[in-house]
């Protein structure tokens, strides 16, 4: 014997509604509760890196320590202006980083390109080798390298140590292109080709338009890679007019006489210039990331 | 026997004759004050001079880091170039914290960059057994120098010393007489139980601690450094010829005092240079630190300065550790002589006493003499006295040639006990197996 179905109210129904909407509202506000707690997480150091720099001296020692500061003192910047030539280091790690991007980029797309549209033997273990050099932390290879550019005459000097930056991003950047141009159909390619392209008229007037996010993509990994990186800028330039900013931040580090909210300020400064070209290039990157990783 | 075998029981053979140490300086001061007489030379006394072309050299060194020390160093260069036209000095080198691995890949990359290189206690003998370093016996000669440090016995091979100290520092109990004197502590600590209850009495957290001593895995050098020095009050050493003793009673009742330290007076979490600041506001009681410091905080600390002291180490052998930090010249460098000529005008009397005093140092490297006065208007300098010095070599034993793998093994079982509450004995157990297997590694 069947069941009859309980009569729908109209109580029924707006209680259902309520609840409903109730779930939905908790579930949005668990998502911004969410949102608020990553949010947190990821800007108190640079909010604690602002306070510090802004708030008297004296302030900084005080526990339990000051969250809002009372007080606005931005001495530190002056004295980091007076007392260091972070000019300079911005200088030279824009220079760096802009010359570490364009030949990172280049190679990037010579070496995707061919991985992707070119028939060789030896090709899929080759990109696989190409990923294991990621693998080899930078202190290990120091030494080899160091010697090398020692031989070569190479150190204390930008060019040359954009060599070494590009070459540590190369392999992701040529694995991000190949996944971008792996999405292009080979038919558009041959195409072209029947109509009398060569390989490179291929690549710059099909496969670079339609790829454009991915090259913008592999720009910015190597421009923040090579902005950030310390060890062999450390070990490969002495020079203080060509010192890159990461070095010259370690520099005003000392056993004793660390002057932190400089040294805060000074890592402010050294953030902003990535923060733009991030900012500017925000739509490439995220449109190249997510078309690289998605195939078919 | 290998040939580095051959060459590090050849370098360590010579040790220090540990009293002689500041007894040198000391007797320096008197002997100084009779023969050459107190005042100090208007005149800077000039190199040879070397025929040819202006030669640069480079000197390497962490010295350009340090307030103080940097204006005392680049004055004297200045004094140089006044003195000849022939040799200019460059700067060069890297902050203290990764000056000796910056000096360690060009040496195993094939020999140094610089002409001029600073050094640390074990990494003369690193550069020393790699045959990198000049021998500066020549210089000495010379300039007629015959009271050298007994402190240059373990560089000095077949007689010929292949660095000459340009710092000595060494261990002491710097206090700040204010805060001794606002809680009333009249009598200063005799022994190590008192020097705790004193320390404990001085610290009101958060406001005010009674001592500290580097103790964050992220500074290893200086947490390293400074936690050598805390296995003197028990006579301990880290390795000696049969191998790592980090697990015998000495070093168990160091890291327990150091411990006991952390968990009562430490500002715990605050790294070196917050500590400084902290210290010249008042809010560090005392520290157990090389008497060098004292330059940092006579810049970084004008108004604290006149209140620092130093008492006598409160255990009875009153052993600390002395570290001399030798000025070498590139062996395999293109400008040995030039260089050799920049360590002479060094070590030229005048000179010398001039770059001690600027750098604010107490334990001249050879008797030097004319510094009685000097030594006179340093009220901070009566704890570092009756110190009786030891070296790293002597308590480090031939893991000196490998003194910063043999830290960071340390610090990081010591860091256990400090922040998990990790039983000493068993952390320093496992840091002896660590160590051992250091030593197989390495060949010790």
């Amino acid at each position: 014997m069947a069941t009859a179905p309980a009569p729908v109210t109209v109580a029924g129904t707006v209680a259902m509604t309520r609840r409903r909407r109730l779930a939905r509202t908790a579930r949005r506000v668990g998502y911004y509760l969410l949102v608020i707690l990553v949010c947190a997480v990821t800007f108190s150091p640079i909010y604690w890196m602002i306070v510090t720099t802004i708030r008297p001296v004296t302030a900084n020692l005080r526990f339990p320590p000051q969250l809002w500061p009372t007080a606005i003192d931005l001495s530190a910047f002056r004295a980091l202006f007076d007392h260091e030539p972070i000019e300079q280091w911005i200088w030279n790690s824009t220079l760096l980083s802009l010359m570490a991007t364009l030949i990172c980029v280049v190679l990037a797309v010579l070496g995707a390109y061919t991985l992707s549209s070119m028939r060789w033997r030896g090709r899929g273990a080759f990109a696989i080798f190409l990923l294991m050099t990621q693998m080899l932390p930078e202190a290990l290879i120091i030494v080899p390298i160091f010697k090398i550019y020692r031989d070569l005459g190479l150190r204390e000097s930008l060019p040359g140590l954009s060599l070494i930056d590009a070459a540590f991003v190369l392999p992701i950047g040529v694995w991000i292109l190949k996944n971008m141009f792996d999405t292009i159909p080979k038919e558009v390619q041959e195409a072209a080709r029947v109509d009398g392209a060569g390989p490179f008229r291929v690549l710059f007037q099909i496969v670079l338009p339609l790829t454009l996010p991915g090259l913008v993509a592999v720009g910015v990994v190597a421009f923040f890679y090579t902005w950030n990186e310390f060890l062999f800028a450390q070990s490969m330039i002495g020079d203080d007019g060509l010192k890159p900013a990461s070095v010259g931040l370690a520099s005003m580090i000392s056993m004793l006489d660390t002057p932190i909210e400089r040294l805060l300020a000074a890592g402010l400064i050294f953030a902003i210039p990535p923060v733009i070209f991030y900012v500017v290039m925000q739509r490439y990157v995220i449109a190249g990331i997510t078309a690289g990783a998605v195939k078919g | 026997m290998s040939t580095d075998e051959t060459t590090r029981s050849t370098i360590l053979r010579p040790k220090l004759n540990r009293r002689h140490l500041l007894k040198t300086g000391s007797a320096a001061a008197v002997a100084g004050a009779a023969t050459i007489g107190a005042k100090r030379s208007p005149a800077f006394a000039a190199p040879a001079v070397l025929q040819g072309e202006q030669i640069t050299l480079r000197y390497g060194t962490w010295f350009w880091y340090e307030p103080g020390r940097a204006e005392a160093w680049r004055y004297m260069i200045e004094q140089f170039h006044a003195a000849q036209n022939e040799i200019r000095i460059e700067e060069s080198g890297a902050p203290f914290d990764e000056f000796t691995n910056n000096i360690i890949v060009q040496l195993q990359a094939g020999g140094l960059d610089d002409d001029l290189v600073q050094t640390t206690p074990d990494l003369v003998l690193r550069l020393l057994r790699a045959g990198q370093l000049a021998s500066l016996q020549d210089v000495i000669d010379s300039l007629g120098i015959t009271t050298l440090s007994p402190a240059h016995d373990y560089i000095t091979v077949d007689g010929q010393v292949h660095g000459l100290d340009v710092v000595t520092v060494v261990f002491g109990l710097l206090y700040n007489a204010q805060l001794f004197e606002d809680e009333g502590i009249t009598t200063l600590p005799a022994s190590v139980e008192e020097w705790v209850e004193v320390s404990q009495a001085l610290t009101s957290r958060p406001d005010q601690f009674g001592m500290y001593s580097a103790h964050l895995t992220s500074e290893p050098e200086s947490f390293w450094f400074q936690l050598q020095e805390w296995a003197m009050p028990f006579d301990g050493v880290w390795a000696n010829e049969a191998g790592p003793q980090v697990n015998s009673e000495p070093i168990i009742n160091a890291v327990s005092l150091f411990k006991t330290f952390y968990d009562t007076t430490f500002p715990q979490g605050s790294d070196d240079s917050t500590a400084t600041r902290q210290w010249g506001d008042g809010q560090i009681a005392q520290q157990l630190i090389v008497s060098a410091a004292v330059n940092v905080y006579r810049t970084s600390a004008p108004e604290l300065y006149p209140h620092i002291r130093s008492y006598s180490l409160p255990w009875e052998s009153k052993r600390s550790i002395a570290r001399i930090h030798p000025i070498t010249v590139n062996a395999n460098g293109a400008n040995v002589d030039a260089a050799k000529e920049f360590v002479k005008f060094l070590y030229t009397p005048e000179n010398y006493r001039e770059l001690l005093t600027r750098q604010l140092d107490v334990i001249p490297a050879y008797d030097v003499g004319g510094l009685d006065e000097y030594f006179s208007d340093l009220p901070w300098l009566t704890g570092y006295e009756d110190i009786s010095p030891t070296t790293p070599p002597d308590i480090m034993g031939d893991f000196i040639f490998n003194n910063q793998e043999f830290g960071q093994i340390v610090i990081n079982r010591v860091t256990e006990v400090l922040t998990a509450d990790r039983p000493v004995e068993e952390a320093m157990a496992q840091a002896q197996q660590e160590l051992e297997e250091l030593g197989g590694r390495l060949g010790l």
